[in-house]
């Protein structure tokens, strides 16, 4: 099931954000998100979003500040300087409801899962998740020409 | 003629995006409206015709498939067409849209091409039946 959670994950990734955020991306191969860079030196912001169904557990996203503003930018067509902060929480929270969504279909379209409202949480919180007993982390790093961003799974099994 | 189009979302950012995506469409003339629940939704139908609305599934307060059948209670606001604009693709979730009476759906993310055809399809036919209604039928007799 991880195997095919991480493919859902993937292919999601790269449907949503190239379709809806216009970005090239890449993947990398880590698996763990210190290892690939994430959190950087820039200040992250990460978002969470549960989702319970035949399995049950949430997605955090984790994305530099500086990439989340560029998020911003082309997914509402604003310029930077008209940018505020309820502005690029709105796009993350939407981004990881996209992600989790279109991961969910992609894994099982038979299966219905309901998702919860989107959160924004704390950095320290968002890398400390997945690591008590009875559950798993499945971690995807997307590269893009300047830097990169993490899509975590938590899965309680 | 300008259509009113009613976009219901919790998220700011989407309801920009869902009006920029129309824009770049090249639907046609159109005036947009705005809701960030259903509950807000209805008040703006109380106020304002719409030609179409379209909603987000799941917002607090209100979601889409509760302002759905809202809407169709009301003699006045059931025939207006309804776009659910989701993230929820499961088979048993369209399923739901469509028994409650959701006209159609589209599923995030969306390209500005789905969102024309979607709009064609309904608004199109609608722009047909009025013209019927009037008694432009195209015949000469």
């Amino acid at each position: 099931m991880k195997k095919a959670l991480r493919t859902a994950m993937t292919a999601s990734i790269s449907n949503v954000l190239e379709t809806m955020f216009f970005m090239s991306l890449e993947f990398n191969d880590q698996t763990i998100l210190e290892a690939g860079g994430i959190p950087g030196a820039d200040k992250t912001i990460s978002c969470r979003i549960g989702f319970k169904g035949k399995f049950s557990g949430y997605f955090i996203l984790l994305v530099p500040e500086k990439l989340l503003f560029e998020l911003t930018e082309s997914f509402m067509g604003l310029d930077r300087e008209n940018i505020a902060d309820e502005h690029i929480n709105g796009t993350i929270k939407e981004a990881i409801n996209m992600l989790a969504g279109s991961t969910l279909s992609e894994f099982d379209d038979k299966v219905e899962f309901q998702l919860s409202i989107p959160e924004i949480i704390d950095i320290g919180k968002a890398t400390g998740l997945g690591k008590e007993p009875g559950e798993e982390e499945i971690v995807v790093i997307t590269e893009t020409t300047e830097s990169c961003l993490a899509f975590k799974a938590v899965i309680n099994v | 003629m300008a259509v009113n189009i009613l976009i219901v979302d919790d998220s700011l950012p989407m309801r920009s995006v869902i009006i920029k995506t129309i824009k770049a469409s090249g639907f046609g003339t159109t005036n947009f409206y705005q809701a960030s629940d259903g509950i807000k939704a209805l008040e703006v139908l109380k106020d304002e015709w719409m030609d179409l609305v379209m909603t987000d599934y799941n917002m607090p307060d209100m979601n889409g498939v509760e302002l759905i059948s809202e809407m169709k209670k009301n003699d006045e606001l059931s025939s207006i067409p309804v776009i659910v604009v989701t993230t929820e693709g499961s088979q048993k979730k369209v399923q739901e849209f469509t028994e409650k009476g959701a006209t159609d759906y589209v599923k995030k993310p969306f390209t500005p091409e789905t969102i024309r055809e979607k709009l064609t399809q309904i608004l199109g036919e609608m722009q047909d039946e009025e013209s019927f209604e009037n008694g432009d039928d195209g015949l000469d007799f």
